[in-house]
């Protein structure tokens, strides 16, 4: 079986993701990639595992957490964009970043 | 089962490392609990079911890990009571682990008497143990109630 492509792993990120979101609340139904995951989203901590866990059952994967987690951008917790989580799963799947 | 002191597993009976486990418990005959939960008719109440159950998940990850982290119940997916349980009453929690990660585990569970009276599915993060004194406090507690059965 290929690798999936980065649209598909945008895809399944976004519809997992959007199960844990109150759309109705934020008045979405798709998730753009500069999207702030907790901020924007308000995905807490408990969201999140449970985030991670469907996207390691549906590409049977280890995801990096505790090192994602860590890497925030400017040492703030909890900041990252939808578009840096999308990539972290699809380096994690292709064992290499996305390539320009 | 110490209600008082929160420690609902009496023994570990068997255990397959990263797997699975089976603890068992007796439900004691007083508690103050029962004096609420109800008045005439005590019952243990379902949390402290999934308590157990999350208890025993706790147990596994420990005995398996070698107390690298502390596991704490951030999660109960799922939880389903079958039947009550009353003072007196001998339980056995047979829990495994059904995905690991390296910062959670997602566990299922079955509290039964001779029947399953609970049934649940949770999530257990795990963290690193905040100081000595807890860790050294939970190795010997775990440790306690594997020597139990032996």
């Amino acid at each position: 079986m290929s690798t999936p492509s980065l649209q598909h792993v945008n895809d399944t990120v976004e519809k997992i993701i959007l199960k844990y979101c109150d759309t109705a609340d934020l008045g979405i139904d798709r998730v753009d990639g500069e999207m702030s995951l907790t901020q924007e989203l308000g995905i807490d901590s408990v969201d999140f595992l449970d985030i991670v866990f469907e996207i390691e059952d549906a590409y049977k994967i280890q995801f990096p957490l505790e090192a994602w987690s860590a890497s925030t951008p400017n040492g703030e917790k909890n900041t990252h964009k939808m578009k840096d989580f999308v990539a972290a799963v699809y380096q994690t799947l292709h064992g290499a970043p996305i390539s320009a | 089962m110490n209600i008082e002191k929160n420690l609902l597993i009496d023994s570990v009976d068997s255990i397959e490392s990263w797997h699975s486990i089976q603890c068992s418990s007796q439900v004691p005959e007083r508690a103050p609990v029962f004096d609420g939960h109800f008045p005439g008719y005590p019952i243990l109440p379902g949390v402290l079911m999934v308590e157990l159950m999350a208890q025993a998940a706790g147990f596994l990850y420990m005995l398996s890990s070698d107390f690298a982290k502390m596991a704490f119940l951030v999660n109960i997916k799922q939880a389903k009571f079958n039947g009550f349980v009353a003072p007196g009453d001998q339980l056995q929690a047979d829990v495994c682990i059904v995905h690991r990660a390296e910062s959670y585990l997602v566990c299922e569970g079955t509290l039964s008497k001779t029947d399953v009276v609970a049934r649940a599915q949770w999530m257990l993060r795990l963290m690193p143990f905040d100081n000595d004194l807890l860790r050294q406090a939970v190795q010997r507690t775990v440790l306690d109630c594997l020597e139990r059965h032996r």
